[in-house]
C-alpha cells in the first residue's frame, strides 16, 4: 500500500513539472484536474481505513474521495475553462522566466522540498516521509508558478497546486483526518476558485496597478 | 445560555437571506442595521457571561471565551456603526440610481455572510473550523471590494483573494502541524483539533515543531493581518472598497487574523517560552517603519489609511512579542474605533470632493464640517496626540517593551511612530486649511451622521483619560487567555 | 556460458530490422494503410550491401569511417548490455558508463561525417543533433543513476541482479520514473516523433535523417541497420527495467527480451502515430524535462533509502 501511494505521489510532482513546463492553458487545467484525480485516490491509500473500520470512518472517507474527485476533478476545471473561453485565450506568452528554466527551478525546488523533509523531525504518521516531502514540494512549486505567470488563470491553477500541496501535507501528516478540514478546504478552494474565475473573466488582460495617482479626479 | 449562543451566530445566515428576497436598496441597508443591531444584542449578552466561564456549544466545537468575547463585541459594534453608516455613503448612488436592487441585495447577502464568518471565526473551539471561516471571511469580502465591478476594484480585490487564499493555505499547515504533533502525544480522538485539548497538550509537545508550526502560522495569518513584508495587497484593497467595507475590513477583520495567531501563542509559549519575541518583535518594527515609508509619500486618502492599519497591526504585533497583552487588546480596540470614525469621515469627504486624491481636498473643515473636523480630530487621535487613547495604548506598550528589556525595539517603535505622526499631521493640516485657489468640490454632499462622528470620538477621548474598572477587568481577563492561565 | 553468448550474439545480430518493421507496421495500420512487410529492412540492408558506394570528392576518410565505427560502436554496447541472462559478454565493473558513451562515440563519428561532407543541410543536422544529445545525456545518464544507486554498483550485471521480480509488486516509484525518461531518451536519440519525424523529406525540419543523406551503399546499410540496433539496445535496456528476469533464465530471458522489444516497438509505433513532432524550440524544453524528471527520481531514491 505504502509504494503504491509512493508511485502517486511521484505522479503528483511529474504532474507539476508539466504544468510548469506548458504555457497552453488547456493543457495545465487538463494536468489540474487529473492532478484532482490523483489527490481523490490518495486518502483510499495512505489513511488506513480499511474494511475493518467503522461505518462512520468509512463513511467520511467515501464522502471524502467523491468530493474532491466531483471539485477538483471535474466542476473545478469546468469553471476555468469557462473563465478561459470568455477571455479568448489559449495560451499566454512566455512566463517572467522561461519555461526552460523554469524546469531546472523546478527540480531545485523539489530537491529543496525533499531535503527538509528529511531535515525536518516531524511526525511522519502512516510512515509517509515521502508525503511531506511531495506535499512541500508541490506547495513551492504552486508557489513558484503564482509568481512567475502573468496570466490569471495560471495564477489560479498555481493556487491549486498550493492547495494540493497543503493536501498531501495534511494526509501525511495526520494519523487520523479532521473532516472539517478536508470538506471545508474543499469546499473554499471551490468558492475560491468559482470567484477567481468571475472575477478574470472582468479583469484586463495586461492587468495594471489601480491607484490614485496625484491629480487623479476618480472616486 | 447556549441557545442563544447558537442563535446569535445564526441571525446574519437569516439576515442573508432575507436580504435576498427584499426589493428595494432602502430596504436592504434598513435590515443591515437592524441585523448587525440583532446581533450585537445577543452578542453582548453572551459575552457577559463569558468573561466569568466560557461558552460551549455543539459538543464544544464552539467556545466563547473571554478573548474571543472581547473580540466579538469589537465586531459587532464595527458593523452596527458601518451599517448606518453604509445608508448614508450609498444615499447618493441610490438617489442616481447606480445601486439598484441587484446591487444591494449582492451587498446585503454578502454583509451578513461576511460578519457571520468572522463571528464563527472567533467562536470556533475547533482549528480546522476556524480556518475554514476565515477563509469565508476572505472571500466574502474579496467579493465586497468589488462591489463596484469597476476594472481597478476587480484587480484588487484579484490580488487580495489569491494573495490571502495562499496565505491561509500555509496557516493551515501550521494548524496541521501543530494537530499532528498534538496527535503524536494525545489521545486518539477527534477532539484533538479543538484547541481546549492542545492547550491541555501544549507541555508535552515536541518544541521544534511547535516552533515549525507557529513560523508556518505567522506567515499565513500575518498575511492576512498585512504585516510587512506581506502587506501588498491592503493599500490596494482597503483603498479600492466602497467606504463601509473599508470601515470594517481595516477595524475588525485583521483583527480576527491576529485572534487566530493569539490562540497559537499559548500553546507555543508553554514550550518555547520567549521564542515568540524574536519573531513578532522584528515583524511588528518592520511594518511600522514600511507603513510610516509610504504614509509621507501617499496621495489617496483611503490608501493613507490603509497604511495607517498597516502601522497599527504592527504595533499590536509589537505587543503580542512584548507580552504586553492587556495593552494589545486595549490598542486593537482604539485602532478598530478610530480606522472606523477615519474611514467614515475619509469616505463622506472623498464623496463630496469626487475625488479621492488629498491634494485635491481643501478647506474640508469649512466645507463640510462634520467629516472635515471628525477627520481632522480622527487622524490626531489615530497618530497618537493625547489625550486620546491610542496615545495611552502605544505608551504602554513602550513601557511594557522597556520593562521587558527590548530597548532598541521600543527606540524603532519611537522613531517609526514619531515619522508617521508628522507625516500624517501635515496631510491633516493641509486638507483642513483652505487653499486660496482651490476649485469648488462637485460631488454630491457627503453626509455622515453627527452621532457617528461623535460617539466615537468621545469613546476614545473617554477610554483615553479615564479606564473603568469593569473595562480593566475585561482585558486582564480576555489577555489572561493569551498568556496561557 | 559460451552458448548464451553465442545466442546473445545472434540475437543482437539478426533481431533488431525487425523492429522496424514492425513500428512501420504499426502506423501504417493507425493510418489504416497496409504498409511495408514486417522483413522490409533485412531486403533493404541486404539490397544496399550489393550496391556500389559513391563518395564525393570533398569528403576524407572521416566519411568513409563514420558509418562503421558507428555501427561497431552500438554492437559492442550491444555486448555489454545483458540480453538473455545476468551478464553480457563483455561485461566488466563499470559497463554502464561505458554503455552510454560507446553510444556517444557512434554519436559523434555520425556527426563528424556529416560535417565532413561539406554541405550546409548536413552541416545544420550535425549541428542539431549535436545540441539535442547534449540535453539528453544528462536524462540518460540520471536515469541509469536511477538504477544503479540502489544497488550501489556500477555494472549492469549487478544493478539488474539487484531487481528482484518482486519490485514491480512493490510497485516501485523510482522504476516507474526511470522507465518513462529512458522511453522519453529512447525516443531522442532514435529520431523518433516528437523529437524528430523519421518519415519527413523537408531537409530543413530533419535532425537526423540530414545527416546521412550523402550516405550510399554498404555505409548506408550500415546505417540503416546501425538504427535498428540502437532501438533494440534501448528497448532490451527498457525491458529489463520493466520485467526484471532472474540471471539464469535462460531461453525465457531471450524470449521475454524479443516479445518486450516487439511491445516496445509497437508503444513507440503509437506514439508516433497520435502526436505531431515538437516545434524545435520545444524540444530542448522535452529533454531538459526528461531530465528534471530523473533528477526527481534520484530524490525518491535517496529519500528512500534514508528513511
Amino acid at each position: 500500500m505504502t509504494t503504491y501511494a509512493d508511485s502517486l505521489l511521484v505522479a503528483l510532482l511529474a504532474l507539476d513539472l508539466y504544468m510548469v513546463s506548458t504555457n497552453r492553458l488547456g493543457s495545465c487545467i487538463r494536468a489540474s484536474a487529473l492532478q484532482g484525480v490523483l489527490l481523490s485516490a490518495l486518502p483510499v491509500l495512505v489513511s488506513g481505513i480499511g474494511p475493518s473500520s467503522s461505518f462512520w470512518d468509512a463513511m467520511h472517507l467515501a464522502a471524502i474521495v467523491i468530493g474532491t474527485l466531483c471539485v477538483k476533478g471535474l466542476l473545478i476545471p469546468w469553471v476555468l475553462f469557462r473563465a478561459m473561453r470568455s477571455r479568448g485565450e489559449t495560451r499566454e506568452f512566455e512566463p517572467f522566466v522561461s519555461l526552460h528554466l523554469s524546469q531546472v527551478i523546478n527540480g531545485v525546488l523539489c530537491g529543496g522540498a525533499f531535503w527538509i523533509a528529511t531535515g525536518l523531525s516531524l511526525p511522519a504518521a502512516n510512515g509517509h516521509a515521502m508525503g511531506l516531502a511531495v506535499g512541500l514540494a508541490t506547495l513551492f512549486i504552486g508557489l513558484y508558478m503564482i509568481i512567475n505567470r502573468h496570466n490569471s488563470i495560471s495564477q489560479v491553477l498555481g493556487f491549486l497546486v498550493v492547495e494540493s500541496g497543503v493536501m498531501v501535507i495534511a494526509w501525511a501528516l495526520l494519523r487520523k483526518p479532521s473532516f472539517v478540514i478536508e470538506v471545508g478546504a474543499l469546499l473554499d478552494v471551490l468558492v475560491a476558485v468559482m470567484v477567481l474565475g468571475v472575477l478574470a473573466t472582468s479583469l484586463e488582460a495586461t492587468g495594471s496597478e489601480g491607484g490614485v495617482r496625484k491629480g487623479d479626479t476618480s472616486q | 445560555m447556549t441557545a442563544l449562543f447558537v442563535l446569535t451566530l445564526a441571525i446574519p445566515a437569516v439576515c442573508a437571506v432575507v436580504t435576498w428576497l427584499v426589493r428595494s436598496p432602502r430596504a436592504v441597508l434598513g435590515i443591515c442595521v437592524v441585523g448587525s443591531a440583532a446581533c450585537a444584542v445577543g452578542t453582548v449578552v453572551c459575552a457577559r457571561e463569558a468573561f466569568s466561564a466560557p461558552l460551549f456549544a455543539i459538543g464544544r466545537q464552539l467556545m466563547l471565551d473571554s478573548l474571543a468575547a472581547y473580540h466579538a463585541l469589537l465586531v459587532v459594534g464595527v458593523f452596527v456603526m458601518s451599517s448606518v453608516y453604509a445608508c448614508y455613503y450609498f444615499a447618493p448612488a441610490i438617489a442616481d440610481g447606480s445601486f439598484d436592487a441587484r446591487k444591494a441585495r449582492r451587498f446585503g447577502a454578502l454583509w451578513f455572510l461576511f460578519l457571520g464568518s468572522m463571528l464563527l471565526t472567533l467562536a470556533s473551539n475547533n482549528a480546522g473550523l476556524m480556518w475554514v471561516a476565515l477563509e469565508g471571511t476572505t472571500i466574502t469580502s474579496a467579493l465586497l471590494v468589488c462591489l463596484d465591478r469597476d476594472k481597478p476594484a476587480v484587480r484588487a480585490a484579484w490580488t487580495y483573494l489569491l494573495m490571502c487564499s495562499v496565505a491561509i493555505a500555509l496557516a493551515l499547515i501550521g494548524i496541521i502541524t501543530l494537530c499532528a504533533e498534538a496527535q503524536r502525544v494525545g489521545p486518539d480522538s477527534s477532539s484533538i483539533f479543538l484547541w481546549t485539548t492542545l492547550r491541555k497538550l501544549a507541555p508535552r509537545l515536541n518544541p521544534g515543531t511547535v516552533r515549525l508550526a507557529f513560523i508556518f502560522a505567522f506567515v499565513g495569518f500575518g498575511t492576512k493581518a498585512g504585516l510587512a513584508p506581506m502587506h501588498s495587497w491592503l493599500p490596494e484593497a482597503h483603498g479600492h472598497a466602497p467606504t463601509p467595507v473599508s470601515a470594517v475590513l481595516s477595524g475588525v477583520l485583521l483583527n480576527c487574523a491576529l485572534y487566530c495567531l493569539s490562540r497559537f501563542l499559548p500553546v507555543v509559549a508553554q514550550s518555547n517560552p520567549g521564542w515568540t519575541t524574536s519573531v513578532l518583535v522584528p515583524f511588528g518594527i518592520l511594518s511600522m517603519v514600511v507603513a510610516a515609508a509610504f504614509i509621507v509619500h501617499e496621495h489617496d486618502i483611503k490608501r493613507l489609511l490603509a497604511y495607517h492599519t498597516v502601522e497599527h497591526m504592527g504595533i499590536i504585533v509589537l505587543a503580542l512579542g512584548f507580552g504586553a497583552f492587556p495593552a494589545a487588546l486595549f490598542h486593537t480596540f482604539n485602532h478598530s474605533v478610530c480606522k472606523m470614525l477615519t474611514f467614515f469621515c475619509g469616505g463622506a469627504l472623498a464623496q463630496r470632493y469626487g475625488t479621492r486624491d488629498m491634494s485635491h481636498m481643501h478647506g474640508t473643515l469649512r466645507r463640510e464640517a462634520v467629516a472635515g473636523g471628525g477627520l481632522l480630530i480622527g487622524l490626531f487621535a489615530l497618530i497618537g496626540m493625547p489625550p486620546f487613547s491610542i496615545f495611552m495604548s502605544e505608551l504602554w506598550i513602550a513601557v511594557v517593551g522597556i520593562e521587558g528589556g527590548h530597548v532598541a525595539a521600543v527606540v524603532a517603535f519611537f522613531c517609526a511612530a514619531g515619522l508617521v505622526f508628522i507625516a500624517a499631521f501635515r496631510h491633516a493640516i493641509e486638507m483642513t486649511w483652505p487653499q486660496k485657489d482651490a476649485p469648488e468640490p462637485n460631488g454630491p454632499r457627503g453626509r455622515v451622521g453627527l452621532g457617528l462622528v461623535a460617539v466615537p470620538l468621545a469613546l476614545l477621548f473617554l477610554i483615553g483619560v479615564w479606564m473603568p474598572l469593569h473595562v480593566s477587568n475585561m482585558l486582564a481577563s480576555a489577555a489572561s487567555v493569551i498568556g496561557g492561565q | 556460458m559460451i552458448a548464451q553468448w553465442v545466442v546473445h550474439v545472434l540475437v543482437l545480430l539478426l533481431f533488431p530490422p525487425l523492429l522496424l518493421g514492425v513500428i512501420g507496421t504499426t502506423k501504417a495500420w493507425f493510418a489504416g494503410r497496409k504498409g511495408p512487410p514486417l522483413l522490409q529492412l533485412y531486403f533493404d540492408v541486404w539490397k544496399l550491401l550489393h550496391k556500389e558506394a559513391v563518395y564525393s570528392r570533398t569528403t576524407t576518410w572521416i566519411f568513409r569511417a563514420g558509418p562503421i565505427v558507428s555501427l561497431a560502436s552500438l554492437l559492442s554496447a550491444g555486448l555489454v548490455l545483458p540480453l538473455t541472462s545476468g551478464s553480457a559478454p563483455l561485461s566488466f565493473g563499470g559497463d554502464v558508463i561505458a554503455f552510454a558513451y560507446l553510444l556517444g562515440l557512434g554519436r559523434y563519428f555520425t556527426m563528424a561525417a556529416a560535417l565532413d561532407t561539406g554541405s550546409s543541410f548536413e552541416g545544420m543536422g550535425a549541428s542539431r543533433e549535436a545540441a539535442f544529445s547534449a540535453l539528453a545525456e544528462p536524462a540518460l545518464l540520471v536515469a541509469l543513476a536511477i538504477v544503479c544507486v540502489p544497488a550501489s554498483t556500477v555494472s549492469f550485471a549487478d544493478a539488474f541482479a539487484a531487481l528482484p521480480w518482486s519490485s514491480w509488486g512493490a510497485a516501485h516509484p523510482e522504476i516507474l520514473i526511470a522507465v518513462v525518461v529512458i522511453f522519453l531518451v529512447l525516443l531522442a536519440e532514435n529520431s523518433r516523433i516528437p523529437v524528430d519525424d523519421p518519415a519527413t523529406h523537408l531537409e530543413l525540419t530533419m535532425i537526423h535523417e540530414v545527416m546521412v543523406l550523402d550516405h550510399s551503399g554498404p555505409d548506408f546499410a550500415f546505417i540503416l541497420y546501425g538504427s535498428a540496433v540502437k532501438i533494440f539496445l534501448f528497448s532490451a535496456l527498457l525491458v529489463h527495467l520493466i520485467i526484471p528476469v532472474s540471471p539464469d533464465g535462460g531461453w525465457l530471458g531471450i524470449l521475454v527480451v524479443c516479445a518486450g522489444g516487439v511491445a516496445i516497438a509497437v508503444a513507440i509505433g503509437v506514439v508516433e502515430s497520435g502526436m505531431a513532432r515538437l516545434r524545435l524550440v520545444r524540444v530542448p524544453q522535452f529533454l531538459i524535462g526528461a531530465s528534471v524528471l530523473g533528477a526527481i527520481g534520484i530524490f525518491v531514491v535517496l529519500l528512500r533509502a534514508g528513511r
